[in-house]
């Protein structure tokens, strides 16, 4: 019986080093500041009429409240326009992430290295599967902070970047697990990253179709959700939606990443 | 120790060259345009990146009153019903056509407001477009790019000085 890794840093710094190396993360830093930035000087484009009628009737309070408003929609409209714009980058990625660090590795006999050691299979699996959430989800966080942090100052809403952060995890962890299941099931890059890509895409336009049932609308893409919520327009769903959507992505994710280390334990190596 | 620092400042490069290209990543115009009675302001607010380029018009007029103001000054404006007190960006009299480049001293909201210089309704319509680069982003672009790369002059230095250290 294999006793549990001592080091998980260990483990995490040889996974670090040979799949994330120069210039992996920052080509994805890169490609994900572009994303962000054209997203939101897309939101720039928006703009609002005010007026001023000086004389001892005025009172702007109005007026100030609506561009105050106008402030607070433009930062979460451009916050919650890149997390939508790393949903389509994402769908792409993520499988090619997979299809590389875990089941390229089935076919050139890396695991087969890597198990050799004292790890266990399920704490492989997970610090594989974990470098690529957590990898994806800080950049993608970290790129649409700097945009509205550097080029929309003033006050945040608090509640809108966190909904829209917490979306956008979720549908990470979701598109990340269940690309896990697929890497297992194949065990081929080629098969996990074709299979993958399709699936998700084709997964979004169910999402985005009117006559799929709203909380498989909601599960498959949180963050069009929460975009929508936090940008308002002229369908602005309901906070209770948008909750069933994050957790219901994060809980297909669990779901799926559980089946996964089942299957990872199971399969011949 | 060392590799890690060398992939940080790497990384710093990457996101500084990133910002300079993106800031010439174009982001279209807009244009609205309305009419303005005597002694009140209309006008737009709007986002900014970096410097604007502005084409103003107005029509039949003898004269119009421009106004830029900044996110501050606009809601100091809009709380005491006038202008006073506020230091406008840019403050000029167009009398039928006005095109040129409003200096942005840092991204944010800002506002262009109109009203007649005389006694009439006046007709106003803008053209807001942003020059590339937006300097807010090429001026980010150029501080992180310049950190990166001292950072790794720094360890090229540093290792340079290592290397006697070792052969002792």
């Amino acid at each position: 019986m294999k006793r549990p890794p001592e080091n998980l840093r260990e483990i995490w710094e040889l996974e670090f080093n040979q799949f994330y190396s120069f210039p992996v993360v920052e080509g994805i830093v890169a490609i994900f500041l572009a994303i962000a930035f054209a997203s939101t000087i897309g939101i720039f484009g928006s703009h609002m009429g005010v007026y001023i009628e000086p004389g001892p009737t005025w009172n702007g309070t109005a007026v100030i409240e609506s561009v105050s408003e106008y402030r607070r929609t433009v930062t979460a409209s451009a916050y919650a326009s890149s997390a939508l714009g790393f949903a389509q980058i994402l769908a792409f990625l993520i499988p090619l992430f997979l299809a590389s660090t875990l089941a390229g590795r089935f076919e050139d006999g890396t695991l087969q290295t890597y198990l050799s050691y004292p790890i266990q299979r399920s704490t492989l699996l997970m610090v594989k599967v974990s470098g690529v959430i957590v990898v994806l989800g800080t950049v993608a966080t970290f790129a649409s902070l700097s945009m509205i942090f550097l080029f929309i100052p003033g006050s945040k809403d608090a509640f809108s970047i966190l909904l829209v952060t917490s979306a956008l995890w979720a549908f990470i962890i979701l598109l990340t697990s269940g690309t896990t299941l697929i890497s297992i099931a194949t065990r081929s890059g080629a098969a996990t990253a074709i299979i993958g890509i399709i699936l998700w895409y084709a997964a979004q336009m169910i999402a985005g179709s009117q006559a799929t049932p709203s909380t498989v609308r909601a599960v498959l893409n949180p963050i069009s959700l929460a975009s929508s919520y936090v940008a308002g327009g002229l369908v602005v769903p309901q906070i209770t939606e948008v909750y069933v959507g994050i957790v219901g992505a994060m809980v297909v994710g669990v779901l799926a990443l559980t089946a996964s280390v089942f299957l990872f334990e199971k399969v011949e190596i | 120790m060392a590799s890690a620092a060398g992939r940080i400042t790497k990384l710093v490069t990457m996101i500084g060259i990133t910002f300079l290209l993106v800031s010439f990543i174009p982001s279209g115009s807009f244009g609205p345009g309305s009419f303005v009675d005597y002694g009140t302001y209309e006008g737009t607010v709007f986002g900014a990146v970096g410097n604007i380029h502005v084409n103003i018009s107005t029509y039949n007029s003898s004269g119009l009153q421009v106004y830029v103001l900044d996110y501050d000054d606009l809601t100091s404006a809009l709380e005491n019903g006038s202008l006073e007190g506020t230091d406008p960006l840019m403050s000029i009299e167009v009398l039928s056509n006005y095109s040129g480049i409003i200096e942005i001293p840092h991204p944010g909201l800002y506002a262009i407001l109109f009203t007649p210089t005389y006694n009439e309704t006046v007709y106003w319509d803008v053209q807001i477009s942003r020059p590339l680069p937006h300097t807010g982003a090429f001026h980010v672009g150029l501080v992180v790019t310049a950190l990166g790369i001292a950072g790794m002059i720094l360890l090229k230095v540093e290792g340079h000085l290592r290397i006697p250290d070792l052969q002792r």
